[in-house]
């Protein structure tokens, strides 16, 4: 692979340029000469250089050999004992004490979006629609065949047992928590009647989905953490992303801010919550597994 | 030199220490193509659903009929959809049994005269607070649509996109005698043909509005391409120059499509403007290069190209310019389609005499199965959802469409009845 590498010409010269431009002064100062502007040396001079350029060449050529050798073989390891997780931090909140929340809204609310689906246009200028090789529209009582499988509806089991202790970084499930609160699994938000469990577990499984974690990063009790926040209108765009709180580490931070951007636009905001928008904070969590 | 290093070595050193650290640097790039790898480890997310039972709205019988031909229609599409664990759900029953439960779609259908309406609403659970309340008036032989919007709906509020629900797949179908253009619902309802050329139509594909689609027709002789309406009618022709036009693809800003001819005596692709008109030659290669498909920012096309020696998948920027190739696995791989979501493309590639269907990073990387060991799969083409593939397999004996997840699962057969159908291409979603 580095062979091929070499062989291209582009490659090949940005060397040659690079050693031109980083070398030259070097030999300057180590010398104590000055090198003519046109590279001209007296022979010992030139001998030297050429010597000296051999051995970098070489060692290069090495260095790079090994690298792409250990990177061949780095490419082929699983993605390590990396678990990662969205997942809950304790940030000081003053609304996570429950407010009174609204009385429930009768099954169905009484403005409604209402939508007259339209008879589909006849087309103009026909050609006719050759009867015969079209199979006709099947009705929907027709039963599908071979491996068309109907939906799969699940009867409801009964009641699960308990989720076992889930080890804290390990959290982020779409699952219902025991005892959900305002902030679920490491997102919380600004308006404390927001309290939309069904909502908080959508978002968080979306950011989840679109966060591309980082490599190289490093190993530590704590975990690196990084605060995104930002504000959902009531359409589900996302506006407004910012890093709250940095986790030291600015190319983390930027996975964070970029999985905020790539879930852009988040679920509708339900409709029986009544403000107009949603401040929100995401922690991200990165943690070691030991 | 104040490091005790004499001149002569100083320069190596330093030197060796740059390039360790050059190549440090260049393993550190390949590093991070290697994340791009991992993107799709946390997918396998299902949201758990209850649907209960529309209930007809007035007790009449007919609205009991609609109610359960809207239920099964919705139940499907929430189904195909990949996203949900459905629970069939009845308020009756204790909140215990549903204790996964995250929300719940109801609704109820009513008769008004002629027309009926759904009204269908999503609500949190157990708490019953409301997620959507919509209300769908419509003619009754237009009950699966109306089923098609109440999931599209539902899936827009969970996930923050609308599903696919509404979507139709574009085909070819062959019936002994000719091969003509024909439309599907994206559940393989709905079937009809556009074209009756009493010919040969091959490779069809969607306009970025969905309002068109191009296609390849031998009518008049010459592999000539031509546009249709999605609703039908009278084709127009995009290029009938002399030798193959094929393998159209329209740009994502709905002002350019790429395709393939052979009219400079070997096949290249073409970019020209939407009605076919002043073509620029962006490939330049004595072997083929053909099948273009635009990335989603419409700054890239992937294309097939027979340059290493067999045909594999090269991408290029969209003036033709910075080539390079993405597939080295097996000695056929064709067809290509570039996912919607941006971060795939789809192709077909020969394994063991069969075509199977993978699936590869756009930054390179592990090629991804999608299909193994049942019948020859080819043409895959994305939903615009980019969750989702049509393909054509013959499994079942003669070449059928099949639906699948992005990750290989959930293969699906939609269509039956006699007949050969394959080169699906799906549309994109569609206002309608």
């Amino acid at each position: 692979m580095c062979v091929r590498a070499l062989e291209r010409p582009g490659v090949m010269n940005n060397a040659i340029a690079f050693l031109n431009r980083h070398l030259t002064p070097f030999l300057k100062s180590v010398l104590g000469k000055d090198v003519p502007p046109d590279g001209s040396f007296k022979s010992d001079d030139v001998f030297q250089q050429y010597v000296v350029l051999s051995v970098v060449i070489h060692i290069f050529v090495i260095v790079v050999l090994s690298v792409s050798y250990s990177r061949t073989i780095k490419a082929e390891i699983p993605a390590g004992p990396f678990e990662v997780s969205l997942m809950e931090i304790e940030k000081p909140k003053p609304a996570t004490t429950q407010k009174k929340q609204p009385p429930k809204p009768k099954p169905k609310p009484p403005e409604q979006e209402k939508v007259v689906i339209p008879e589909p246009k006849k087309q103009e200028d026909a050609v006719k629609i050759k009867p015969k090789p079209v199979p006709e529209e099947k009705k929907p009582e027709e039963k599908p065949k071979e491996e068309e499988k109907k939906p799969e509806v699940k009867q409801p089991e009964p009641v699960k047992t308990p989720p076992e202790e889930a080890e804290p970084d390990s959290v982020f499930s779409p699952k219902p928590e025991p005892n959900p609160k305002p902030s679920v699994g490491g997102i919380q938000i600004d308006s404390p009647n927001f309290n939309f469990d069904y909502y908080l577990a959508m978002l968080q499984m979306k950011i989840q989905q679109n966060w591309n974690v980082p490599n190289g990063l490093p190993a530590s009790e704590q975990g690196v953490i990084a605060t995104v926040k930002f504000t959902i209108r009531r359409d589900g765009s996302i506006v407004r992303v910012g890093v709250e709180e940095s986790s030291g580490l600015r190319f983390f931070d930027q996975s964070a801010v970029r999985a905020v951007m790539n879930s852009n636009p988040a679920p509708p905001l339900p409709r029986a919550y009544d403000e107009d928008q949603l401040g929100v904070h995401v922690n991200f969590v990165f943690k070691e597994e030991f | 030199m104040g490091f005790g290093v004499s001149g002569r070595w100083a320069v190596p050193l330093l030197c060796l220490i740059t390039m360790a650290l050059f190549a440090l640097w260049t393993s550190q790039c390949a590093a991070q193509t290697e994340v791009s790898l991992t993107i799709r480890e946390s997918r396998d997310f299902t949201i758990p659903l209850g649907v209960e039972d529309l209930r007809p709205a007035n007790g009449l019988p007919a609205e009991a009929k609609v109610a359960g031909s809207i239920q099964r229609v919705l139940e499907n599409d929430l189904d195909l959809s990949g996203l949900f664990d459905l629970y069939e759900f009845s308020a009756s029953r204790p909140e215990t049994s549903y204790a996964d439960l995250r929300a719940v779609a109801r609704g109820r259908v009513g008769q008004k005269g002629t027309s009926f309406y759904l009204e269908g609403w999503l609500e949190e659970y157990p708490n019953g607070r409301s997620i959507f309340v919509k209300k769908w008036t419509f003619k009754e032989n237009l009950s699966r649509k109306a089923a098609h919007k109440f999931a599209d709906d539902i899936v827009l509020f969970l996930t923050g996109e609308s599903g696919i629900a509404q979507t139709k797949i574009a085909y070819v179908f062959n019936d002994g005698e000719s091969q003509e253009l024909c439309v599907m619902d994206y559940d393989g309802y709905g079937r009809r043909a556009l074209t009756a050329h009493k010919s040969i139509c091959i490779s069809p594909a969607w306009s970025h509005d969905g309002e068109a689609i191009a296609y390849t027709g031998y009518w008049k002789g010459n592999p000539d391409l031509f546009g249709i309406k999605r609703t039908g009618g009278k084709s127009w022709p995009i290029s009938t120059r002399e030798g193959i036009n094929s393998a159209p693809a329209f740009s994502p800003d709905g002002k350019h499509i790429a395709f393939t001819m052979t009219k400079d005596g070997n096949a290249e692709v073409y970019v020209a403007n939407m009605d076919g008109s002043r073509p620029r030659r962006l490939t330049t290669n004595r072997a083929i290069d053909s099948s273009p498909t635009w990335s989603p920012s419409g700054d890239q096309i992937a294309f097939t190209s027979g340059r290493s020696g067999t045909p594999q998948i090269y991408i290029m920027d969209a003036d033709g310019t910075n080539v390079r190739r993405l597939t080295y696995d097996g000695n056929l791989n064709d067809s290509p389609d570039w996912s919607p979501r941006g971060d795939r493309i789809a192709y077909v590639t020969r394994r063991e005499g069969r075509m199977e269907i993978a699936a590869v990073s756009v930054f390179g990387g592990i090629e991804q199965l999608l299909t193994w060991g049942t019948g020859s799969n080819e043409n895959p083409r994305w939903a615009p959802d980019g969750r989702h593939l049509c393909f054509s397999s013959n499994r079942t004996g003669r070449r059928e469409i099949f639906l699948m997840n992005d990750d290989g699962s959930g293969h699906r057969l939609i269509t039956s009845g006699p007949g050969e159908k394959f080169c699906p291409s799906w549309s994109p979603r569609l206002d309608q």
